[in-house]
């Protein structure tokens, strides 16, 4: 691969990961508009893709979630007591 | 004086533990309200009309005369000041004995000879001894703690806090003041990373589980980074009793809501709308943090990140916004965010400013 290609490879890269940053606020923003409040999003930024199908899923199927219902959507375990995340 | 009683109790029961970096700050933090509240001249008098607190005070202090003793054994890496002052605030030593301890634990540079007189003959005048009127104000006399560099930062952590501190180059854009709280902060006693958690900082035995792993050159590094960075600031925090006792904190954070209500709502739009633009400086996790900082702040009327059940244990609102006030202003762009903080809410960045500074000193 010639060094062309590498750029245009590392360009393409960084408008996905900008398109994707798009997507989470935007799912993020109507699950706040339809909702008022969002679950627990910090701490789990590596799940940015997962985050926001999940959230898109559940303003589709208006079913806000609690907590505990996001982080097993996400495939995650609750949180322990007496943390801060 | 509860808080004067409480913090002898703690000292007691940190005496033979080896907690007791963190027992000396949260006994400064409260010998400096003490001292405070004297220039406020708001305290009860007991019958010859002198102070009654300041029996406990000096009592207070003269605990910490003993644990500073100990701590300041060889190696133990702690500032030799709060020894000297605890010794002047007990009023039981001698001006002799201050020096000769002063000159036992300091090299006595000129400027550090300025402090100790300055402090003595100040805590002197306020403890009412006649034979030291008020100093002019121009003698006040701040001594400029020496720089220190990252490495001196984090040289006494253990191998795997080392790693995530060093690795990740994780304070290399941080403040002075920053970099001394880092170093003033005890040993985490671990770090998991258990990839199925969040990350979080626990409490209860003063540990870090991060969600992602170590891997500097990772696609994730980025944002590991400002969450190593957010989760060490929680233990900063709760180590050093920073949020939790600064009274200061919370009327700063009710006078930015109150009068800037809306500057907030708009600095926040303005910021998130560039944010997703992407021609910004900020990423994503970055106004991840930013958003969640401005949530806790507005009690989730503008931004998100934690809901409002979670800000809804006490403290957790003061404590949230000072991980993310730490994770963004060590940020290689540190010093825009700071701005940007400042901007948005300036009374509660003063307090967490204050705050740092302490857990410094």
């Amino acid at each position: 691969m010639d060094k062309i290609d590498k750029a245009i490879e590392r360009m393409a890269a960084v408008a996905d990961a900008g398109n994707e940053d798009k997507d989470f606020w935007d799912a993020a923003d109507a699950y706040q508009n339809k909702f008022k409040e969002l679950p627990t999003i910090m701490g789990i930024s590596d799940m940015q893709q997962e985050m926001t199908k999940v959230l898109r899923e559940a303003v589709k199927n208006k079913n806000p979630l609690s907590d505990d219902e996001w982080y097993k959507a996400l495939g995650l375990d609750p949180l322990p007591p007496d943390v801060l995340v | 004086m509860k808080t004067i009683a409480d913090a002898i109790g703690r000292i007691q029961k940190t005496l033979n533990t080896p907690n007791l970096k963190s027992a000396l700050a949260r006994m400064d933090a409260t010998l400096a309200r003490a001292d405070a509240d004297f220039k406020e001249g708001d305290h009860p008098r007991d019958a010859d009309g002198k102070f009654a607190a300041k029996a406990e005070i000096s009592g207070a202090a003269a605990h910490g005369v003993e644990a500073y003793k100990k701590a300041l054994k060889p190696g133990a890496a702690m500032k030799p000041q709060g020894l000297i002052k605890s010794m002047i605030r007990s009023g039981q030593y001698s001006e002799k004995d201050i020096w000769e301890a002063a000159k036992d634990t300091f090299d006595l540079t000129d400027d550090k000879k300025k402090w100790v007189r300055h402090s003595y003959y100040k805590l002197k005048h306020e403890s009412g001894d006649k034979n030291f009127p008020p100093l002019p104000k121009e003698s006040t006399v701040e001594v400029k703690p020496k720089a220190i560099t990252v490495s001196e930062a984090i040289k006494d952590k253990d191998k795997k806090e080392y790693n995530w501190h060093n690795s990740m180059k994780a304070w290399d854009n941080a403040p002075q003041e920053i970099l001394r709280a880092v170093a003033n902060t005890a040993k985490l006693k671990n770090i998991s990373n258990k990839t199925r958690s969040s990350s979080y900082y626990m409490r209860h035995d003063h540990s870090v589980n991060m969600k992602h792993r170590l891997d500097p050159n990772g696609p994730d590094a980025r944002r590991t980074v400002l969450t190593w960075r957010h989760e060490f600031g929680h233990a900063m925090d709760y180590n050093a009793s920073g949020t939790a006792q600064s009274e200061k904190l919370n009327v700063n954070l009710a006078a930015d809501l109150a009068q800037r209500s809306e500057e907030i709502g708009k600095i926040y739009k303005d910021h998130m709308d560039q944010n997703r633009k992407n021609d910004s400086l900020y990423g994503l996790n970055e106004g991840l943090y930013f958003s969640d900082f401005v949530c806790a702040l507005t009690r989730g009327q503008h931004g998100y990140g934690h809901p409002p059940s979670y800000f809804a244990q006490p403290g957790a609102r003061q404590a949230e916004m000072f991980a993310n006030y730490v994770a963004l202003i060590s940020h290689k762009d540190g010093g825009e965010y700071q701005k940007l903080l400042h901007e948005m809410a300036p009374e509660s960045c003063k307090a967490f400013d204050d705050i740092i500074k302490k857990m410094g000193s």
